[in-house]
């Protein structure tokens, strides 16, 4: 990858998932560990300061998504796919620098793709190292199917009893 | 003998799977492996890359549909090479929505006692997770993925691992899985860390030469010719035969 005092070119890195996968030998298994990210650094520095991370995260003219945004909770759009990532990436930053119990209200999705899938598992255990708590409320079905598909149900927390009451 | 059966797969368009099944498979049968390609994509670009222009021909779409055995479709089209080409009716293959797994086992029992005396199989895979993907997952042993060096690429690779692990969980074996770097700028910052990242995910899994990134690759097939034919000192020739070397070698970085 690049040297410390060049950006790398990829901003984040969408098999990361893979070696948390690989720990648990199952990729939609149970027991999905959350890795040491003191000893397994993850491509995505969700403390990165802005101008540290890829050149699209320096871009300024990044479009605002549609997603909500209280104090703590953060509404993710119907669609949210590897074209809106950047901008969801932000937004969770600028979260986990803010609250200590972070809510994201899966309820409006209607299509995730594993960038965003990914996105949410590294934001989550970037929280959990510093102690902080993220919630996933209210999945729709389409997340959860998507969560299932790639074996981050779990990791997410995210379960089908809670589908659909809302 | 039995032949090694690999899928030349990814999901992701213009990664180089055409361009790595033809030029890879004519070095393997330069150097004497006796091997057959079949044409999975219904585009039908690996029959044009290797000189067959017959959009008509009947090929693995008979085979799949249950018309035909394989071994009658076979076209010699080099020496120790020889071509089964997509057919018309593949396109119509990758709609059917009836017959549950069993539509994903088709090729897998086509190719049961066939071939015998071939070193290679190859299967050429559409830029698709369909049903014809699902085929060559369900036959082959071992899977070749290409990679070009850009994010997409990254992302592309993503969801083909996650598709191999589903299948590889649901079929209860594990594929031999190599990666080969096609299109490699090496000028480029972002093909060596692409490059790097798979090395990371993907050790002793890549393999060890690299394809450069050159013009003369997109012009060879408008010739019906492989680069070891179009340009055969060049280097990009001589990549295909290193990684032909490699490949059986099972030499990586």
């Amino acid at each position: 990858m690049a040297s410390k005092d060049t950006p790398s070119l990829i901003g984040f890195d969408p098999l990361a998932w893979m070696n948390n996968a690989s720990q648990s030998q199952e990729l939609d298994g149970a027991s999905l560990p959350i890795p040491d990210t003191d000893n397994n650094p993850q491509e995505v520095d969700m403390q990165a300061e802005p101008g540290n991370g890829s050149p699209d995260e320096q871009n300024k003219d990044v479009q605002v998504t549609d997603a909500f945004q209280t104090e703590n909770c953060l509404i993710l759009e119907e669609i949210n796919t590897i074209q809106n990532v950047q901008t969801l990436f932000e937004q969770l930053r600028t979260l986990l620098t803010s609250v200590d119990n972070m809510e994201i209200d899966a309820s409006a999705v209607k299509t995730v793709d594993t960038s965003v899938l990914q996105c949410l598992v590294v934001f989550k255990q970037q929280a959990l190292k510093q102690g902080k708590q993220v919630t996933i409320d209210f999945p729709s079905d389409r997340f959860i199917e998507a969560s299932e598909l790639l074996g981050l149900s779990k990791l997410l927390e995210v379960d089908k009893p809670v589908s659909g009451l809302f | 003998m039995n032949p090694r059966i690999i899928a030349v797969i990814n999901q992701k368009g213009g990664v180089g799977k055409t361009t790595t099944s033809s030029n890879l498979c004519h070095a393997l049968a330069m150097m004497g492996k006796k091997v057959t390609l079949i044409d999975l994509d219904p585009q039908g670009h690996l029959a044009v890359s290797l000189g067959v222009v017959d959009a008509a021909k009947s090929g693995i779409d008979e085979v799949l549909l249950g018309h035909s055995d394989i071994e009658t479709q076979v076209i010699p089209v080099r020496d120790n090479l020889q071509l089964i080409v997509s057919g018309p009716k593949l396109r119509e293959i990758e709609q059917l929505t009836e017959g549950g797994v069993a539509r994903g086992d088709l090729l897998r029992l086509s190719l049961q006692n066939q071939l015998k005396d071939q070193d290679f199989i190859f299967m050429d895979c559409p830029p698709s997770s369909g049903i014809l993907a699902a085929n060559a997952l369900f036959a082959a042993d071992e899977l070749l993925i290409p990679m070009c060096s850009d994010f997409l690429s990254l992302q592309g690779l993503s969801h083909l691992v996650a598709t191999i692990k589903r299948f590889e969980q649901v079929l209860k074996k594990k594929y031999k899985t190599l990666l080969v770097m096609s299109r490699y700028a090496s000028t480029r910052r972002l093909s060596k860390e692409v490059l790097d990242t798979l090395l990371k995910h993907f050790p002793g899994q890549v393999l060890a030469t690299v394809i450069r990134e050159t013009a003369s690759l997109a012009e060879c097939p408008g010739f019906g010719k492989t680069i070891l034919e179009y340009q055969p000192k060049s280097p990009v020739a001589k990549d295909f035969a290193k990684l032909a070397n490699n490949f059986i070698e099972g030499k990586v970085m």
